[in-house]
């Protein structure tokens, strides 16, 4: 991973985070995941889980490697 | 036996619980002997550190803002999670740097590192009195806190003040004697004990027969405009979204007592692992229950007058015994946060404020020097809390965004050497005085927070000055910050 896919990476976490105020299909409570309305599972399932997974890897991968520079 | 003695049992089993761990096991004599060991615990290792900083971050607030936060605002409080993953990634890029030049030059504050940087007092002393600034008003809601929660779980056997007086004493004496290294293992086990309490309430929320459990809860909410992000003119339309997500996010990595933890880390590759693994426990473990209990008091209490008290209301007629665990839940998570405010705001004090006026300070006097400012902290929270000074608390309506104002002088620092002093000088200032303008004289402008504001207008006045002015000319400095490069 370079600085600049991370870069991006992050931009698209946040745009995703912000996602469901401008897609109406975002803001809706279809499909369901199980009892739970796609706008829950959707942010703090799915986009969670993407933000936490970017983070890990960007620690096991990018940092690191920054790191043994030094 | 009556739930008051049960009650006055369960504190006194967990202050000698708190005290043990933070005497007993987190306290290390040859640490605590030179200021550097004092305000940082000589090197923490990753389990510590990452429950530390945890449970630092995490106040009583899990237990009664965030869920009354979901149940004003909804789902668009999702950004309570997804913003604490903003404040990781900039550990991720600026904490391990942090460490790196800690462990390098011997750093105790932050203002060490952006005084170091651009050799300017005036830098030292805005850094470290706007973070006093916004730090002191927090201890005095910890401590006031903990005073109400005293007085609840005792039934008013133990009014306020005695509940206040508790909370400074019990914190006072670890802190005084074990510095951070007692405080982040009574950290360690304040942040277990309140994420498992927090975990139980939501199992017996979720088993009020009104809800119907998990799935009946979603079925009841699903027509309610809690899982609808939410459109202008509604108070958490996008732009508020938008700007709680970098203000909370900047700001919540830029807190004095969060940056200080990058430094007290036993390496970077620690620094880097708590970046890469803290992600579940910020924005999952604390912030799904806050959303349960939130959406579920929606449903039990359609028309409460204060969603703070859903689970306390909730737990009196339910499960009033674990209502008693949950005060205590309160108190080790409102206790884990004033600890480390304590500790930081006394390194502050004393290594960015007084050793201007006594250079010659030896190590010991300065550690000492912490020790009696933590003192002085603490009866100054008390005092504010008894007199119930409210003016003071809306200053703790914008510490995020007043911490946030250093992400441009320390990029500066980092990143940019074309940043100037005069640059970074321009930028705080201006930041701080916009974000208060539009926080507290023009509130919001345009559904953006009074803080995104100072960021923008701190952004501004940092480039166009560092371009107006000279640049950092001292090769040593260049020398030490090319480390990073």
């Amino acid at each position: 991973m370079t600085r600049k896919s991370l870069s991006w990476l992050l931009v698209l976490y946040i745009l995703l985070c912000h996602a469901p105020y401008f897609i109406p299909a975002l803001n809706s409570t279809s499909p369901h995941l199980g009892p739970i309305p796609f706008t829950v599972w959707y942010s703090l399932g799915a986009v969670n889980l993407f933000g936490c997974g970017l983070l890990y890897y960007a620690a096991t991968r990018f940092w690191k490697a920054s790191d043994e520079e030094k | 036996m009556d739930i008051t003695t049960i009650a006055l049992i369960g504190i006194i089993v967990y202050t000698i619980f708190c005290l043990y761990v933070g005497l007993g096991v987190g306290y290390k004599k040859e640490v605590v002997g030179t200021a550097s060991g004092y305000f940082l615990g000589g090197g923490v290792n990753y389990v510590i550190l990452y429950f530390t900083t945890a449970a630092t971050w995490f106040s009583a607030w899990v237990f009664t803002g965030a869920p009354a936060s979901f149940y004003n605002f909804g789902i668009g409080f999702s950004g309570g999670a997804l913003w604490q993953l903003l404040i990781l990634f900039l550990m991720g890029a600026f904490g391990i740097k942090f460490k790196i030049m800690a462990e390098k030059y011997n750093y105790i504050t932050p203002a060490d590192l952006l005084d170091d940087y651009y050799k300017s007092r005036t830098i030292r002393n805005l850094t470290a009195v706007s973070q006093l600034l916004f730090c002191i008003p927090y201890i005095m809601a910890q401590v006031t806190g903990i005073g109400l929660a005293v007085e609840t779980i005792t039934g008013g056997l133990f009014p306020y003040w005695a509940g206040v007086l508790y909370g400074a004493v019990v914190v006072g004496i670890y802190v005084y004697w074990g510095g951070f290294r007692s405080q982040a293992w009574v950290d360690t086990a304040q942040g277990i004990i309140f994420t498992i309490i927090l975990w139980g309430s939501v199992v017996i929320m979720l088993a009020q027969p009104a809800l119907g459990g998990f799935s009946g809860l979603f079925a009841k909410i699903e027509t309610t405009k809690l899982v609808k992000f939410l459109a202008l003119p509604d108070y958490f339309n996008w732009s508020i979204f938008m700007s709680f997500f970098f203000v909370q996010g900047v700001g919540g990595f830029f807190a004095p007592y969060v940056w200080q933890r990058m430094y007290a880390a036993s390496s970077p590759g620690n620094v880097r692992l708590l970046a890469g693994t803290l992600g579940p426990f910020y924005s999952a473990v604390m912030l799904i229950p806050a959303m349960l209990i939130g959406f579920s008091g929606f449903i039990l209490y359609p028309k409460i007058a204060n969603a703070d008290t859903i689970l306390m209301t909730t737990m009196a007629q339910a499960a009033p015994l674990w209502g008693v665990l949950i005060t205590i839940g309160v108190m080790a998570a409102g206790m884990s946060t004033l600890s480390s405010q304590l500790i930081s705001s006394s390194s502050i004090i004393a290594v960015d404020l007084i050793k201007q006026f006594k250079p010659n300070m030896s190590d010991s006097e300065l550690r000492n020097m912490g020790r009696y400012m933590v003192l002085v902290l603490l009866v100054a929270g008390v005092v504010f809390s008894l007199v119930k000074i409210t003016s003071i608390m809306m200053l703790t309506n914008m510490a995020l965004a007043g911490f946030a104002q250093l992400l441009f002088p320390v990029v500066g620092a980092l990143f940019w050497r074309r940043a100037t002093k005069e640059g970074a000088i321009a930028g705080m200032v201006v930041g701080f005085l916009v974000t208060i303008v539009f926080t507290y004289f023009i509130p919001h402008p345009l559904h953006v927070l009074g803080g995104f504001w100072g960021l923008l207008a701190n952004a501004f006045a940092f480039f166009v000055v560092s371009y107006l002015t000279n640049t950092i000319p001292s090769a040593q400095i260049q020398e030490k910050f090319t480390l990073l490069q």
